[in-house]
């Protein structure tokens, strides 16, 4: 189980470069792995540790909101952002570690932090909502309530409103900045979120690894045995909530780099269940499972809209038929039903399962697996040079 | 402070509290009981402020009317989810908050799509009454009397009647009481359906001083929880000793503004500032930052300190 | 006169109205002492006070002379006390090397760690099943990990809370020589139902009954006792001290 990951994510990985070639589909999967990132900050702690953060969304949503503002006040003065991430990256901690101090070294039970973060992240919401007027600014950086946020040019005869600066860096020894963006030069912004993946996928397992993965599964399996051993296992509930808060957060502020904007949706229901049905649907023992949990629901939730667009309703439709269309759309729409199901059907997701059946038909996958390969890479270099596309 | 301000303050106190303990009861009531975290409860709500929609507008019925019928409505919502989804999944107290949720996001779907998306006002013949030199709406003090009805009933409910008994036998001790011959599967579907129908009977108390929108159980889910996290796992004593104190802070923080920040924004009469304290998303934020502190000291909230101490 | 190790002074556990637990108790360093009763006599209670998982009403503990009482579960660990549970709470999910190495790791650091849980696997003889999820293995080597785990980080006391419970003849036998092993180095205080053990591993016995000590000395001494054998044959069959 343990050894199966590292090839096989080479394998996804060398399968996710060529998309890059085409500023859309980059565009899609760039935001599916920045969700994938938040999914793992939540496995980390729930699908390990067993600690549920419904809330897990309010440090993606402060990292979004934090790196939006200093990087607004930054980028026309220094020209890059490093500050705005450091910025994002602690604040998003800093969030994690209060609220962990006070629940874990309270000792409250489970059920009651995630409800204390559900709380949270439901709090944020209803403040970030109301920061619609003109007093809500920081420097140049307006908060602007449920239209999200945006900088505002400081002279007042002319007013210009610009977007959250993608990550840009500047270093010592280079002629300009450099900004990693998606576009059709471009597809630099793409690799950092591919690149960020890999590098908070094995951070993860070398955690897990270590002693804090041991106990953490300690705490999970029987918390009064691991602190009898001599753990202070609220110092590791505390330690893990932390990091995977700043994990979040990180996800958030590639988010707000990415997209250029973070409205208040970031904290809501909405996107906490949605992040639930990731990791759920990936597995939530599997650090993978929430990239996979991630781009399933994403292609679903767009495939379905695609076949199901707004206001295709026949019109002679009769009432019942429009009504029981409207509501399936909805359901589609809101994921509740997926949910559901997945609660009912699923104890283990799709990856574990999946990378069993991988472990267990090895050496046949991997001649399966190479010629798709090839044919896959033949087929985008196709599509590109000479617009000869099947998919 | 004069003698009026004083009253207004406290009435709007009581009011914080009344508010809170409407939300919180049938959650409390679940939660502690069941320790099921519901989070269905803030649809539950809707669904009560809805059904007095449409028994006034639809049906043209009297309000009082829609009122009663709202937690006989919600209740029996409540009664068919338990039966289809959460008898499935006791002993999986994650899987249950999970499949709660996936069913609150149904049921906003489906109001939605009956109801639509637009938020919609129900009339109301009330009036205010005059403190000094203030008025005060008088359908707050008749939410107060509702919520205090409300607490008392669920009191006799469970000390005194054979119900209560029997519900109280099954969450202390599921098989003893199954083996004593209480249709355990029943009590614990009628106790979700009576923590279902007093949400409903909070949405319908509320329905006509708040706006009735689909996603309106959203905005108050998250004080309920809190509330209930603070209480503790005692029902009642925890709902009301935690209502009062974070219903106490609410009105305080909520109503008073307690300094201003300046910032730099373009205000139509510069300079531009922001009044920290004095608006209700203030409130929610002194709510749970309040809460948070208290668990540090008081991890199994109110009810469960004094219980310990007992 | 040896070292006292543990001394427990009018311990006491209130449950409501209840008084559970009352006891004084004293132990000798290098002791290999039985802890008797009948069910309820509040053994186990007494154990989870010892370990810090529960805290008591009243009374103190000391352990190697500090007063312990009311400490956090994880710093009496850390000063040298560890238990094995009654009912067996090894981690399901983790290997059973992983089990030992992180009982080992905390005193001893991650590679030492893991090097101590490597010989822990062949004295408790589970060398061969290392790997596996430790929720594979037998109830009886179940008993025996959780067994290693409580003696790995070489503790100076150790609590073993029926030990031999639903162990076969065989499974028994070995049992007490690996508790016979821990004691040359350990303090060991073992709760046991079972009268054949007890008397295998011979050790000083200290009879508790309703929350009491009612009768302490060697096992002859317990076993000619008439208010011992009161005790235990008022409470069924279960309990008769067979000669």
């Amino acid at each position: 189980m343990k050894r199966i990951a590292s090839t096989e994510t080479l394998a996804a990985l060398l399968l996710l470069v060529p998309w890059a070639f085409k500023p859309y589909t980059a565009n899609v999967l760039a935001v599916y792995m920045i969700y994938g990132i938040l999914a793992l900050s939540l496995t980390l702690i729930w699908g390990y540790a067993g600690i549920m953060s419904f809330g897990q969304t309010a440090f993606f949503g402060i990292g979004a909101y934090a790196y939006g503002a200093i990087g607004l006040n930054l980028i026309n003065r220094t020209q890059q952002t490093h500050a705005a991430v450091l910025g994002g990256l602690v604040v998003a901690a800093f969030l994690a570690a209060v609220v962990g101090y006070f629940m874990f070294y309270g000792r409250i039970s489970d059920v009651y932090a995630s409800i204390i973060t559900l709380a949270l992240t439901l709090v944020l919401f209803a403040f970030a909502v109301s920061t619609g007027g003109d007093e809500w600014v920081i420097g140049v950086a307006r908060f602007g309530g449920f239209n999200g946020m945006f900088g505002q040019g400081e002279s007042s005869q002319n007013i210009a409103n610009f977007q959250i600066p993608p990550v840009t860096v500047w270093l010592p020894g280079m002629a300009q900045p450099f900004e990693f963006k998606i576009n059709r030069e471009s597809a630099a912004g793409y690799f950092l979120v591919l690149g960020m993946s890999v590098v908070m996928y094995l951070t993860a397992r070398w955690l897990l690894r270590a002693r804090l993965g041991r106990v953490a599964v300690g705490i999970r399996e029987n918390e009064a045995r691991v602190a009898s051993l001599g753990y202070d296992t609220r110092f590791y509930k505390f330690a893990l909530f932390t990091i995977a808060g700043a994990i979040a957060g990180l996800a958030g502020i590639l988010f707000a780099a990415w997209g250029r904007f973070v409205n208040p949706d970031r904290f809501g229901l909405g996107f906490a269940s949605s992040t639930v049905v990731y990791v759920l649907l990936g597995g939530r023992t599997s650090l993978l499972g929430g990239f996979v949990g991630a781009a399933i629901v994403g292609y679903l939730t767009s495939y379905l809209a695609e076949i199901a667009p707004f206001g295709t309703i026949p019109g002679d439709a009769t009432p019942w038929a429009r009504f029981l269309m409207e509501a399936g759309r909805r359901i589609v729409r809101e994921q509740g039903a997926v949910l559901v199901g997945i609660v009912l059907a699923l104890e283990d997701g799709v990856t574990p399962p999946l990378s069993r059946l991988l472990t267990r038909y090895r050496r046949w996958a991997w001649w399966l697996l190479l010629p798709a390969v090839v044919f896959y890479f033949g087929q985008r270099v196709a599509c590109l040079q000479a617009d000869v596309c099947l998919f | 402070m004069s003698l009026d301000t004083a009253a207004i303050v406290v009435l709007e106190i009581l009011n914080s509290i009344t508010i809170l303990v409407l939300l919180a009861l049938g959650l409390a009531l679940i939660f502690g009981m069941m320790r099921i975290v519901n989070l269905a409860q803030g649809e539950f709500f809707t669904a009560g402020a809805f059904t007095v929609l449409t028994a006034v507008r639809f049906a043209h019925l009297p309000l009082w009317v829609g009122m009663l019928l709202a937690p006989l409505v919600v209740a029996g919502i409540g009664i068919a989810i338990e039966r289809l989804i959460i008898r499935r999944l006791y002993g999986r107290p994650l899987d249950v908050m999970l499949a709660t949720w996936g069913v609150s996001l149904l049921l906003i779907g489906l109001i939605t799509v009956i109801f639509g998306a637009v938020t919609q006002g129900i009339p109301f013949a009330l009036g205010n009454f005059q403190v000094g030199r203030y008025s005060y709406p008088e359908y707050r003090i008749v939410m107060t009397t509702v919520a205090a009805g409300l607490m008392l009933g669920v009191y006799v409910l469970f000390r005194y009647t054979a119900f209560g008994r029997r519900a109280r036998a099954t969450i202390a001790n599921p098989e003893m009481a199954s083996a004593a011959g209480i249709n355990t599967p029943r009590m614990f579907m009628l106790t979700f359906g009576l923590g279902a129908g007093l949400a409903g009977a909070a949405g319908a108390i509320m329905a006509p001083i708040v706006g009735v929108v689909p996603t309106m159980g959203v905005l108050y889910i998250a004080r309920a929880f809190i509330t209930v996290v603070v209480g503790g796992p005692v029902v009642l004593v925890g709902t009301l000793s935690s209502a009062s104190a974070l219903g106490f802070i609410e009105a305080l923080i909520s109503r008073f503004s307690l300094f201003q920040i300046e910032t730099a924004g373009h205000c139509a009469p510069p300079p531009c500032a922001i009044n920290i304290g004095g608006s209700a998303f203030f409130g929610q934020i002194a709510l749970l930052i309040f809460a948070i502190l208290l668990l540090r000291l008081l991890p199994q909230g109110i009810s469960g300190f004094w219980r310990q101490r007992r | 006169m040896p070292e006292r190790i543990l001394e427990v002074a009018s311990l006491t556990k209130h449950f409501g109205g209840l008084r559970a637990v009352h006891l004084d108790l004293s132990v000798d360093a290098r002791e290999l002492r039985c802890l008797i009763g009948p069910n309820g006599a509040g053994k186990s209670t007494f154990f989870r006070m010892l370990s810090g998982a529960m805290r008591p009403s009243s009374g103190t503990v000391r352990f190697q002379g500090r007063d312990i009482t009311g400490w956090d579960a994880f710093r009496i660990a850390r000063l040298g006390m560890s238990i094995k549970f009654q009912v067996a709470s090894v981690l399901e999910e983790l290997s059973v090397r992983d089990n030992l190495h992180l009982a080992a790791e905390f005193r001893f650091g991650n590679r030492e760690g893991r090097r101590r849980a490597a010989e822990m696997l062949e004295v408790v003889g589970l060398a061969e099943r290392a790997e596996h999820p430790a929720t594979w293995l037998s109830h009886g080597e179940k008993q025996w990990l959780e067994i290693g785990m409580a003696s790995v980080g070489e503790p100076a006391l150790i609590l073993l809370d029926e030990p031999t419970a639903g162990m076969t003849a065989e499974e028994m036998k070995k049992t007490v020589r690996l508790l016979k092993r821990l004691n040359e180095v350990a303090t060991v205080i073992v709760v046991e139902h079972d009268m054949n053990f007890i008397r295998m591993i011979a050790g000083r016995v200290t009879v508790m009954h309703q929350g009491e000590v009612f009768a302490e000395g060697s096992m002859e001494e317990i076993e000619r006792n008439e208010g011992v054998r009161a005790i235990y044959l008022g409470k069924g069959s279960q309990y008769v001290v067979r000669r």
